[in-house]
């Protein structure tokens, strides 16, 4: 097991240096003078000429991207000339509230969707089928940063049940916390709400139509226990795998989702970068949200060979 | 005549299966014909331009006059949406032909030819890494705001699903003899990819552009909302809606009908890749 768990640590290794590679690139596109465009409009030479070399821009990009890379191994994700500190301590400062967000927004969106899913396959063709499958539908439909607002009209502005936006710190408040998270958490996991409860149906009705179901029908097992103890648990590895990849489409959510919400996470941090051309910003931004994706597949990759005694990858 | 004979249940088959799967396909294609149509009937359906102001007419409600109302520059919403969907749904159109070239032809190379299929797929691996939303926010963000870097930066951001299928297609059916026989009677790779993997991968990739189209349109939708999407005052969906949150709490409608135009939009494609999705692929049917 550790063995395997090391293997597959050490084969992240080439896809985590791709993505470093990405990431730089994309920064690479910025037309012009990066560093004229951080200095300012009414920056002098030397200040541009002082940002050019400390941001290395002045040195070839082979020399850039062996610092970029290096300094990425040191937990290095550069230096912002507009917020005057080290990325990765803006990162951190911001992390907290990205993390609640992401975290109750997969929370909330595994226990409905599975749920969902279950219910849908259990009462394959029914009204309950049909419904169930139709609330999906909408959840992978409706545009995030809409309902969101659609959330606050009826919500905050109407009921007053919850607050229109920011965030409380949970130590704070442990109430007030959630009472802030409680809308945006929604708007953030309703498509992949949809998305697990359309994947989950599609895996139990196949697990559902197996044999060893009907065997333990057969042997006259109650219906629950043939459900829970039986079909889910089978049919859990790949539900595991969409949730582990839907953590991708919750990051991102979560950028448009905080500035609907005026929640200073890591997404808003980002997008202030876009605003103010914090460049240093977003390719911090984009590396961390990339690595914690692979890192989270990882994490999937490593559940499967517990879950399952009979996944060996060696 | 034995042609006839065996080419005529095979049709048969194809319409029942299609028959299996009409609801979805049936709804999703309407709904999605009717917005197409008032998009590209914009200009015939309402008198007035999608930048044309009255500032008599500042923040009026839903009316005959104004259905969807008007907004803080007595703009009428309902042309502004009209004219936005053109806008949006030229967008996903735009993307989905992008992704589903570089796709194909990214995904082709790497089924077909073997040595290139690792250092391929680990470049697409890299990619996918990036949520597609935030590799294009990323492009768009960097290339500048603009309808043309909107379009290249999502294309670009779906590219890597596209050529997943096509390769894992292509994978298979150049295993099978009749590849092997056309490389024996001399046909060249190009030929044989171009007249016989590639079309081979078709239907897959066609139920995938579907849903590119659904996330592009909300993609699109997401990067004009947050400011980088194409620049105001041409409307698109996203920015009417950015548009009239200001007013969100005044004038909630400037928000509400750009906003169901893309949940209806979106719901259609997605209705329509599903049925799509179930009439060429029969193992999955039996799923669902």
């Amino acid at each position: 097991m550790s063995r395997y768990i090391l293997k597959r640590l050490i084969s992240a290794i080439p896809v985590l240096l791709l993505v470093s590679i990405t990431a730089f690139i994309i920064m690479q596109l910025v037309p012009g003078d990066a560093a004229a465009i951080i200095a300012g409009q009414d920056a002098t030479l030397d200040e541009i000429e002082f940002i050019r070399s400390q941001l290395g821009l002045d040195q070839p990009w082979p020399a850039r991207l062996w610092d970029w890379i290096s300094g990425l191994a040191h937990g290095d994700l550069g230096y912002s000339f507009i917020l005057n500190r080290p990325v990765s301590d803006a990162i951190i400062e911001r992390l907290p509230v990205t993390l609640s967000l992401a975290g109750l927004s997969i929370a909330f969106a595994t226990v409905m969707g599975v749920s969902l899913g279950i219910l849908a396959a259990v009462f394959h063709r029914s009204w309950i089928d049909a419904t169930a499958m139709t609330v999906a539908l909408c959840g992978v439909s409706v545009p995030n940063f809409w309902f969101g607002l659609v959330g606050i009209l009826i919500f905050s502005v109407g009921l007053g049940w919850f607050p229109p936006g920011g965030f409380v710190s949970p130590a704070e408040s442990l109430s007030g916390w959630f009472l802030s998270m409680v809308l945006p958490a929604l708007t953030l996991g309703t498509a992949t709400m949809g998305q697990i409860s359309r994947f989950t149906r599609s895996v139990m009705l196949e697990q559902l139509g197996q044999d060893y179901v009907r065997t333990a029908q057969a042997k006259g097992l109650a219906g629950r226990q043939v459900i829970g103890k039986h079909a889910l648990k089978n049919a859990m590895i790949p539900i595991i795998t969409v949730i582990g990849i839907t953590f991708s489409l919750t990051m991102a959510g979560a950028i448009v989702v905080e500035s609907v919400f005026s929640l200073n996470g890591l997404g808003r941090l980002m997008l202030h970068g876009i605003m103010r051309r914090d460049y240093p910003v977003l390719q911090g931004g984009l590396v961390v949200i990339a690595f914690s994706f692979v890192f989270i597949n990882l994490l999937v990759d490593i559940l499967y060979s517990w879950l399952d005694p009979r996944v060996r990858y060696d | 005549m034995t042609d006839l004979s065996t080419a005529a249940p095979q049709t048969r088959r194809i319409r029942l299966s299609l028959a299996g799967a009409h609801w979805p396909l049936l709804i999703g294609g309407v709904i999605f014909g009717l917005i197409v149509l008032a998009a590209a009937l914009g200009p015939f359906l309402t008198p007035l331009g999608p930048e044309d102001t009255s500032l008599m007419d500042r923040f009026k409600g839903p009316s005959l006059a104004h259905p969807f109302g008007t907004d803080s520059f007595g703009r009428d919403v309902m042309t502004r949406v009209l004219y936005g969907g053109h806008v949006s749904l030229l967008i996903g159109l735009a993307v989905v032909v992008i992704a589903a070239l570089l796709g194909v032809l990214i995904g082709a190379m790497a089924g077909y030819f073997p040595r290139l299929d690792n250092p391929i797929m680990r470049v697409m691996d890299a990619g996918e890494a990036f949520p597609t939303l935030l590799m294009a926010i990323a492009l768009a963000a960097v290339l500048g705001p603009g309808v043309m870097n909107v379009v290249l930066a999502l294309g670009v951001a779906y590219a890597p699903r596209t050529a997943r299928i096509v390769r894992a297609s292509v994978l298979v059916v150049a295993q099978q003899q009749f590849v092997e026989a056309a490389r024996a009677s001399g046909a060249s790779s190009a030929r044989i990819i171009l007249t016989h993997l590639i079309p081979n991968a078709l239907a897959p990739v066609i139920v995938q552009m579907t849903f590119i189209f659904a996330d592009a349109v909300l993609a699109e939708a997401a990067l004009s909302f947050i400011g980088i999407g194409p620049p105001p005052p041409a409307p698109t969906w996203g920015n009417i809606i950015a548009d009239g949150r200001t007013y969100l709490y005044s004038a909630a409608w400037i928000t509400m009908f750009p906003g169901l135009a893309i949940f209806l939009t979106v719901l259609s494609l997605n209705l329509l890749g599903d049925g799509l999705r179930d009439a060429l692929d029969p193992r999955m049917k039996k799923v669902s």
